[in-house]
């Protein structure tokens, strides 16, 4: 009967995350709901934007370029590299962009510093910001060339705390990986991301290709070095403290994906294992909230709590299987239909297969559908990596062990798709 | 568009209504056709090809195409579902009624997602070049 019980909550949990992806492509199929912003109004402030990059050599040259090529004014622009210990020529390249430019500086922190990571990288680099508004890139990166006047437009609305953009993918074509990887992002931003938006609930600010107030960023005390995802931190740090986040949908920003399997593990577990942190640290927070109405905390937790999603399947289908097979009754196989569904449901980004499908439709897609079903492998893989982190993350806080930031390598192959 | 002194930036594409509602009662005739004359309907089918046409009625109906095309591949992803089920309940026992097969408790629901999320982009796929 325990055991029963346990199974239905476990599908009880299951269906409203089902539900919830439900809602948001029907919500960007059936209505026209559009980013808000204020109308004939021309905001241009000065913006600051900061490069974190640790032996990014093969990439950070084609942002700086990407940068010098921006639209909005140079005279209320300031680049900030940080060249974060990097034992590359990162540190190089970024110098020769900056006696070429004045508003690019760029600082150099030690190996006994830096190199721990991008939330103090951050940390130094707001002691030299001089900006109100702070847009942040990381080096992999390749900005749209109007991505400043279209992002910071937003802020002209006081209650505006961050806007994030759009993330694509650059290296889509390279292989299986990136293009599945293409498929979670289109359905993590062009749906899930813009129904948060349209709906009023919890769009996230991703940590790059995005901006906030730097008096925000003060006022919380800059970034927790200890929390592996700084973005999540931040984000629910910025709607406990009553502002709202933006998504644009139509800024878009390209990114070179991880190219394989063992790059993808890496990334995803400092994921799931900085979302997991959040949390832990957010839960509590959110539910006694009063800056928060009641549909942005329930999808608040859903956000919070979706790493632990694949868990959760997982615990369901053994819990399913061994019902079915001690009891020899029928019931759970009818909900052992659903747990599969929900794993297409959870995959990567968690956005679910027609959540995608829908975000390819939108976008114009016509080919992509036919890797839909193997979205399948990344969410078991994905369901491996998040057992993984919540293991490795509560066995780090029974030892006091404290979490190493694991750097995303690139390669530059991206480079070549804007040679063609 | 919009609250007065805002702009908006994305245009609005109508999702047509009139084939969700049709899409909708042609799943639902569906259903009473397989339930009626007696083919191998249990509870596993029954929820697979709810859950089928849900996501296909709802998210695949309003969007641009010729609602025959629509109709069709509702009717095609019915039979592929239906005929998936009945060749996949033979083996649910392995020694008559009495013990279950492990393979088909734990092959069984993820298999059937498979042709459900397959039939599902097949149509999507064909629709996209409508949008073309």
């Amino acid at each position: 009967m325990i055991l029963e019980t346990l199974f239905l909550v476990l599908i009880a949990v299951i269906t409203a995350y089902m539900i919830r992806h439900y809602i948001f492509t029907i919500t960007v199929l059936y209505t026209s709901k559009q980013h808000l912003k204020p109308k004939n109004i021309c905001y241009q402030p000065k913006v600051s934007i900061l490069i974190p990059a640790k032996n990014e050599e093969t990439v950070i040259g084609r942002l700086l370029k990407r940068i010098t090529e921006l639209t909005y004014p140079k005279e209320k622009l300031e680049v900030i590299v940080i060249d974060d210990a990097s034992t590359d020529k990162t540190g190089e390249i970024a110098e020769e962009f900056s006696e070429k430019h004045d508003f690019i500086k760029v600082i150099h922190r030690s190996p006994q510093e830096g190199g721990k990571g991008k939330p103090e990288a951050l940390n130094e680099a707001m002691k030299h910001v001089k900006n109100d508004i702070i847009l942040c890139f990381d080096a992999d990166y390749y900005p749209q060339r109007d991505i400043i006047e279209k992002l910071v437009d937003y802020f002209a609305d006081p209650k505006v705390g961050a806007v994030q953009s759009r993330v694509t993918v650059l290296n889509e074509p390279e292989n299986l990986v990136t293009r599945l990887v293409a498929l979670e992002r289109i359905g993590g931003y062009r749906v899930d991301q813009k129904a948060r938006n349209d709906l009023k609930l919890i769009p996230q600010y991703g940590g790059t290709a995005g901006g906030f107030r730097k008096e925000l960023v003060e006022a919380l005390g800059g970034w927790n070095p200890a929390m592996l995802a700084e973005d999540t931190d931040l984000t629910f740090r910025i709607y406990l403290m009553g502002y709202k986040i933006c998504y644009i949908n139509d800024v878009e920003c390209y990114e070179e994906a991880v190219e394989n399997w063992r790059a993808y593990w890496r990334q995803r577990q400092r994921w799931a294992k900085g979302h997991m942190q959040c949390a832990f640290k957010y839960t509590w927070p959110i539910i006694k909230s009063r800056r928060l109405g009641l549909k942005e905390k329930i999808d608040g937790l859903l956000v919070l709590h979706i790493y632990f999603l694949p868990i959760l399947v997982f615990l369901a289908w053994i819990l399913g299987v061994f019902l079915y097979i001690s009891n020899s009754r029928a019931w759970p196989t009818i909900f052992l239909t659903f747990i599969p569904l929900s794993v297409y449901s959870a995959v990567g980004n968690f956005a679910p297969f027609f959540e995608v499908g829908v975000g390819a439709y939108l976008d114009g897609r016509t080919r992509i559908f036919w890797l839909i079903p193997l979205l399948a492998l990344t969410f078991l893989y994905n369901m491996a990596i998040c057992i993984t982190a919540c293991l490795t993350l509560c066995l780090s806080k029974i030892l006091g062990k404290r979490h190493t930031w694991t750097k995303t390598f690139h390669n530059g192959r991206g480079n070549g798709y804007f040679l063609k | 568009m919009g609250k007065e002194g805002y702009s908006s930036n994305e245009a609005a594409s109508k999702p047509l209504l009139s084939h969700v509602i049709i899409g909708g009662l042609v799943a639902m005739f569906l259903f009473a056709v397989f339930w009626l004359h007696g083919l191998s309907i249990n509870e596993n089918v029954a929820f697979s090809l709810f859950l089928f046409d849900l996501l296909f009625v709802f998210l695949l109906f309003p969007l641009k195409g010729k609602l025959w095309h629509k109709l069709a591949l509702l009717i095609m992803g019915n039979m592929v579902g239906l005929t998936f089920n009945s060749l996949f309940s033979l083996l649910e026992t392995s020694d008559g009624e009495t013990s279950p097969n492990i393979f088909f408790v734990v092959a069984y629901p993820v298999l059937n997602v498979i042709w459900m999320v397959v039939m599902w982009a097949i149509g999507l796929s064909i629709l996209a070049s409508y949008k073309k």
